[in-house]
């Protein structure tokens, strides 16, 4: 390997870490605020009103970002490669060789992610303050989102794996408590279900992963005795005997090499330390492994990205994602599109030491990411509910940023995460406040002209759309061309075994395809919401439902019975496109038909658009501002001759060396070109063809392609697949295993018991007729002579004489005979 | 031995001279004391007896100390402490030989527990006036058939006799150090299990009791055999007095002849090894309580008919004893037989989870999938310890103890809503999350904890039962991990299908928890969030016994 190499010309140490006591304090701060609003919210809310529920929840926030921040500004203080604070708690479990502690670190990256998940984490807080003000379980909602907090914050937190798992499954959780929050609309829990449950597949990915890792480390036991000339030699085999029952234990039986503890381990710092300083010997011996006819460390890469594709929503297990927008759209901006869904884009960085040691790893996440962005842009070209359109760009985003850090582009994946956590909340968050003021309108059909009624919420989410669409004003232009370039540079990708040097260029040619496809999308959906004349609030003739003009609550529910019964399990209407129409629009009033006071009632009679309130536009604009500042964080090296500040602050952390080809400048200069040109392609004909929503072509085309239109607009009918090659193959099984336990296993308990009954039957008849009968008849033969025996009881003397005489006669006679 | 106490035997039989009281109060009847009383009295005495003896297991499990000096047997520290011995029954050589260790504390604790919280639900007090109406709790003397009484005001006195007996026969089975007295607990827990499934549960009653009854009944005797088998093949021992006895029932003296080889001087049974078919005989007997796949089909019809209380302990510490039995008889006195048993146990392990989990997902009846649920469960168990390694078998006895606070929690659940509804049908209800919200927030925990949320008791011993089993068993444990998403398919599909839609109009109106309900579910939901974050408050209890039992095992 070249790259191994390369990087045993700078030595690295091992992490040096400063001990704090106060990081605990971080996430338990959201732990407190939801445990109140959880447990006393509704009485609070009854007695006190919303006010105190949502103050609770954002002092909650405040206090963790302030925490934060102190944690950030003495991280400051300290040199760049002590940057590392370690806050351990307690021992939760040890035996053998797994320990686990209640432990937090912040280092660079981890410190990025808490200062995202805190800052945009208290501003959707905000927001939420005036976009819920109707809901009536207000206080079910903060409490989640607090509860989201905690986790989000445990899994970037978390100094191990078994901490991040925590975390990783604590947001799966409230991601599912979140986007069922109107749970009475079966269909919208059913996508919390769906959320968990695909997730769960990616679980198991990571689980098998990790526990892969931490075999391929030398078995989960190892002892003293496996050093054998002071280098590593793990032999599984040999050591049960080493029963750590202790963390101090633990420790003590811990091989040590030139200060490293060597040995499995699920702490993120010791299996940095382990892997890269190389006279531990720990890198050679995991790259040597083989499992099942595969390279180890490919496998595990793999199966942890599998995990990756659970939580951020990648190709094939994307599909909980669109789903999830059911939930409130707070939730979609903070969950599903800032914090949640990138965590697996922070666990790949979090282990670039890992998957920088086995090339087709980094080609596996780099190709799915590569496919997402392509398949997920595709799309979201033809939707027309705001949110869905908005989901499947987070879809294709995340794609981007797999594309960064599977290439080995660390710190550009890292980068854009932070740069799409801050335009594609705006652009949620635009979204949450156009449905508001659009009395609870999802399809982008109905809304239109809305620059003039909404002020804020257009410019906000215009500058978002230029940030994702990749112009340089704003920040996505810097972190997507980045990634881009990386992708394009990179030439050390391998796959089954192949070196493929061209995936590098395949990759980027594709990216480029899905960026002009984003910019199209995105400007699409901007024209359609905020230019020409507004279509909402008169009748609906024109699309064959008419139902949302009045909204009628009762005709709403029934709408949503009817309109569903016959879907059993998913979805939203896919056949007939005509169907979608009211797809989406009937859930809300549905669902104030649920709730008696719910609030609404005067908005659903139609009217004008309206601006939102003061606490939802003031958080659209800081972040739309954010949108833009943050783009200094990632200024080229070609533009400033020094690397970018990013790039500069998360260099300790992100210290896997891959090999990049070199380029010379003018190369990429010009792809930084290729990528204006790309976001301008897409913008131009969104703007051709969408704009103030007069062109008639996209209707046009629509009929000329109506298959491919209806096959991508119906999301490649990848739902319908994975009902048909996964959910009913399980339900199939899982009743087949119920009637062979009922009617096999079981059978044969009642006929081993049936069995017996015969055999006792049959016992009992010879027991009755044969042993009971020779007894009886014993008794009978007994009684019978007795009954002819008793006649000769007479009672009179003389026949006892003759009797007497007869038998002394006898007697004579026998004598007189045998003689 | 400096311990002179009698912790353990306050802990066996409190509950025993309670169930005395009882009786002698239903002879006080003839002195005219009225039904009533006699029904109210019996309760408390119920409940102060399985107090007191959930008190006794709690300073068992404070004095027992993790690396403290133990028992000394054939020169070896066994771990064992708070020994009880004296001479029972001199001819056979068996002792009254009680005592705790790493593998039984946590037992210890869990049975006094879930005995404590099994007599609470089983009270019919602490409710409001409609969930009483509803439940059929009001104690006025009248039947209809239409509307049966709950079983906690039918025949009290009886319920509360045998509700005792069956603690005795519990915290004896984990305390017994005796192969014989092991046995006669075991058997004691039977017949009033029997009782109280057969006279205070549902509509088949009967049919489960009976099957429930046979079916160990069955197991039981493949143990007598092997305990039989056992005795007379063992070495010479001394009694408690130091009287020398030719064979032993010590498990601890047992566990040092079999760990130096003493079934190699056995004659082979039918030609086969002695060893391997006395452990084959224990394994049997005990795996028709883990429940074993297949011999598990018993577990789900006693689940579904007998009374919520019972469901609880049923789960609760009943199923642990098949494992516990396990790691007492097969792995220190069989080491060998062990070894060459383990891949079959890891094999019927992963069958138990995977299996079962899919049967579950196709249950129409929430009592029965939580039912299934449980054999999943113990299947960590069986693959855990077959792993041997220190974090499976740890792993495994974790498993023991929070699926003994989970299921518990999910009996109970079931039982709140059986007590309003009178069905079990997932199918038939929905949207209740509006109707019971409290309820259903201990629903969901229970849940949660028990597919395995990390932050919850479940994960923890899943995640040490994988990582123990993945070295030695990878393909099995792979598969077996695969059950993290059927298991949260089921669960997440139940709640979707009973608590979430649109409100069943049937369902509204219905109250939620009461009084009665809340002390029995708190404390466990307690448990499972606090063993979620610091599972080393049971791990340092058991870490030292367990792994000194593999050093033997693999030695």
């Amino acid at each position: 390997m070249e790259h191994a190499a390369h990087q045993a010309a700078h030595q690295l140490g091992p992490v040096l870490f400063e001990r704090v006591s106060y990081l605990w304090l971080i996430p338990l701060f959201p732990l407190i605020g939801a445990t109140i609003n959880a447990l006393f919210g509704l009485k609070l809310q009854r007695a006190y009103g919303k006010k105190v529920i949502h103050t609770v929840a954002v002092a909650a926030m405040v206090l963790s970002l302030l925490t934060a921040l102190y944690a950030f500004q003495q991280m400051l203080g300290l040199p760049a490669d002590h940057r590392f604070l370690q806050d351990t708690r307690w021992n939760l479990l040890t035996a053998g060789r797994v320990t686990v502690d209640l432990g937090f670190a912040l280092d660079q990256l981890s410190m990025m992610m808490v200062l995202i998940i805190t800052f945009i984490g208290t501003l959707i807080h905000v927001f939420s303050i005036g976009y819920m003000a109707d809901e009536q379980p207000y206080w079910r909602f903060f409490a989640w989102l607090n509860l989201f907090v905690f986790s989000m914050l445990l899994l970037v937190m978390g100094d191990n794996f078994a901490m991040m798992f925590f975390g990783w499954e604590g947001v799966g959780l409230c991601s599912y408590l979140l986007i069922a929050y109107y749970y009475t609309d079966p269909e919208k829990a059913a996508a919390g279900m769906k959320a968990f449950v695909v997730n769960r597949f990616g679980d198991f990915g990571f689980l098998a992963g990790l526990l892969m890792l931490f075999w391929g480390m030398g078995g989960a036991w190892t002892a003293r005795d496996d050093m054998r000339g002071g280098t590593y030699v793990p032999l599984p085999a040999l050591n049960a005997t080493a029963g750590a029952t202790t963390a101090a234990q633990s420790v003590a039986l811990a091989p040590v090499i030139d200060g490293v503890m060597v040995g499995p381990t699920l702490n993120f710092r010791e299996l940095r330390d382990q892997i890269v300083i190389e006279k531990t010997g720990v890198k050679k011996h995991l790259q040597e492994q083989q499992l099942w006819g595969f390279t180890l460390l490919a496998l595990i890469g793999v199966l942890l990205f599998v995990g990756a594709m659970g939580k951020s929503a990648q190709l094939p297990l994307y599909v909980w994602l669109p789903d999830a927008m059911a939930g409130p759209t707070p939730v979609s901006a903070l969950i599903h599109a800032a914090t949640m869904v990138t965590a697996g884009v922070y666990m790949v960085a979090r282990l670039n030491f890992l998957f920088a040691l086995s090339p087709t790893a980094m080609a596996w996440v780099a190709l799915i990411g590569t496919l997402t962005a392509v398949f997920a842009a595709s799309i979201g070209f033809f939707q027309y509910d705001i949110k869905k359109v908005l989901a499947y760009s987070t879809v294709s985003q995340l794609g981007f940023m797999f594309i960064g850090v599977g290439v080995g582009a660390y710190w550009a994946g890292v980068y854009h995460l932070l740069t799409h956590a801050f335009f594609k909340a705006t652009l949620f968050l635009g979204s949450g406040s156009v449905i508001l003021g659009c009395h609870h309108e999802q399809d982008m059909r109905k809304m239109g002209g809305l620059k003039k009624f909404m002020p804020t919420t257009h410019w906000t989410y215009l500058v978002a759309c230029i940030a994702i669409a990749g112009f340089p004003v704003a920040n996505g232009f810097y972190s997507k061309d980045e990634i881009l370039w990386k992708a394009f540079t990179s030439e050390h990708l391998t796959l089954f075994g192949f070196h493929t040097p061209w995936l590098g260029a395949a990759i980027y040619l594709a990216g480029i395809v899905a960026a002009t496809g984003t910019s199209f999308y995105m400007f699409r959906s901007y024209y359609m919401t905020f230019t020409g004349e507004y279509r909402g609030g008169q009748g609906h003739g024109d699309h064959g439902h008419d139902d949302h003009g009045a909204h009628a609550a009762p005709v709403a529910a029934a709408h949503a019975t009817a309109g569903h019964g016959g879907h059993g399990h998913d979805d939203h209407g896919h056949a007939a496109p005509a169907h979608d129409d009211h797809g989406h629009g009937h859930a809300v009033p549905a669902h104030a038909a649920a709730h008696d006071d719910h609030g609404h009632g005067g908005h659903h009679g139609g009217g004008t658009p309206h601006e939102s309130p003061r606490t939802i536009t003031w958080v659209l604009a800081t972040l739309a501002i954010g949108s833009v500042l943050t783009l200094f964080l990632g200024l080229p090296a070609l533009w400033t001759h020094r690397p970018p500040a990013l790039e500069h602050w998360l260099e300790p952390v992100l210290l896997a060396e891959v090999p990049f080809a070199s380029k010379p400048h003018s190369w990429e200069w010009i792809f930084q070109g290729l990528g204006v040109l790309a976001g301008t392609v897409g913008w131009v004909f969104a703007r051709w063809l969408y704009k103030d929503g007069k062109s008639t072509i996209p209707a046009t085309l629509q009929k000329k392609y109506e298959g491919a239109w209806t096959v991508v607009y119906n999301k490649y009918y990848v739902d319908e697949l994975y009902d048909a090659t996964v959910i009913r193959p399980s339900v199939f099984l899982a009743r087949f295993l119920s009637w062979f336990d009922g009617h096999v296993i079981d059978w044969l308990v009642n006929f081993a018991g049936w069995i017996t009954r015969i055999f006792a039957n049959i016992d009992g008849a010879i027991d009755k007729y044969l042993v009971d009968g020779a007894v009886n008849a014993v008794a009978a033969v007994t009684i019978e002579s007795g009954r002819a025996l008793r006649k000769v009881q007479t009672g009179r003397i003389q026949t006892y004489l003759y009797g007497a005489l007869a038998g002394g006669l006898a007697v004579v006679l026998l004598n007189f005979l045998i003689r | 031995m400096t311990y002179t106490g009698h912790i353990l035997s306050w802990a066996t039989f409190l509950p025993t001279a309670g169930a005395v009281v009882i009786l002698l109060l239903l002879a006080a009847r003839v002195f005219g004391i009225s039904k009533k009383a006699v029904d109210e009295t019996s309760r408390w005495v119920a409940l102060v007896a399985s107090a007191g003896s959930f008190a006794a297991a709690i300073a068992a499990w404070r004095a027992y100390e993790a690396s403290g000096a133990g028992m000394i047997v054939a020169g070896k520290d066994t771990g064992v402490q708070l020994v009880e011995r004296a001479v029972w029954i001199r001819p056979f050589n068996v002792d009254y030989f009680v005592g705790v260790d790493g593998l039984s504390i946590s037992m210890v604790l869990l049975s006094g527990l879930i005995s404590f919280i099994a007599t609470i639900a089983s009270m019919p007090w602490w409710a409001d006036h409609k969930t009483k109406h509803m439940a059929g709790m009001e104690d006025d003397g009248h039947e209809d058939p239409h509307h049966p009484k709950h079983f906690s005001v039918r025949m009290v006195p009886g319920y509360m006799i045998m509700l005792l007996l069956l603690q005795t026969g519990m915290m004896g089975t984990f305390v017994a150090l005796d192969m014989f007295l092991f046995y006669v607990f075991w058997e004691v827990m039977l017949l009033p299990m029997y009782f109280l499934i057969g006279i205070w549960g549902g509509p088949r009653k009967e049919y489960a009791a009976i099957k429930f009854f046979l079916y160990t009944l069955a197991g039981s005797v493949l143990m007598l055999l092997a305990i039989i088998g056992v005795y007379y093949n063992s070495g010479p021992a001394a009694l408690a007095d130091g009287t020398p006895s030719l064979h032993t029932f010590n498990l601890l003296e047992l566990a040092a002849q079999g760990q130096a080889g003493q079934w190699a001087k056995a004659l082979p049974i039918l030609g086969f090894d002695f060893a391997k078919i006395v452990w084959v005989g224990f394994f049997i007997g005990f795996a028709i309580k883990i429940p074993m796949f297949p011999f598990h089909t018993w577990l789900p019809d006693a689940h579904v008919e007998a009374p919520t209380p019972i469901s609880v302990i049923l789960a609760g510490v009943l199923l642990k004893m098949g494992i516990y039995g396990i790691l007492r008889f097969n792995f220190p006195i069989f080491p060998e037989a062990t070894r060459w048993a383990a891949n079959a146990m890891a094999v019927f392990g992963m069958v138990n989870i995977v299996y079962a989990a899919f049967v579950c997902l196709a249950q129409k009846d929430i009592k029965k999938l939580i039912a299934y649920s449980s054999v999943s469960h113990m299947g960590f168990s069986l693959l855990g310890m077959a792993a041997l390694t220190p974090a499976g078998i740890s792993g495994a006895v974790l498993n023991l103890f929070t699926h003994g606070v989970i299921s518990p929690m999910l009996f109970l659940i079931v039982g709140v809503i059986y007590d309003r509804a009178h069905h079990r049908e997932i199918e038939r209800f929905g949207g209740l999350a509006q109707t019971l919200p409290e309820y259903t927030g201990l629903m969901g925990l229970a849940f949660f904890a028990s597919l395995g949320l990390p932050g919850l008791c479940g994960f923890i011993a899943e995640f040490m039962v994988f990582s123990g089993a993945f070295p030695v068993f990878m393909t099995y444990t792979i598969v077996s991990a695969t059950s993290v998403i059927i298991t949260a398919a089921y669960y997440l599909w139940a709640i979707h299908r009973m608590f979430l839609g649109k409100v069943n109009e049937a369902y509204r109106g219905y109250p939620d928890l009461a009084w009665r309900e809340r002390f029995t579910l708190y404390p466990l939901a307690a448990w499972a969030i606090f063993l979620g974050f610091y599972p080393q408050f049971i791990l340092d209890s058991i870490n030292g016994t367990l792994h000194a039992l593999i050093r033997a095992v693999k030695a």
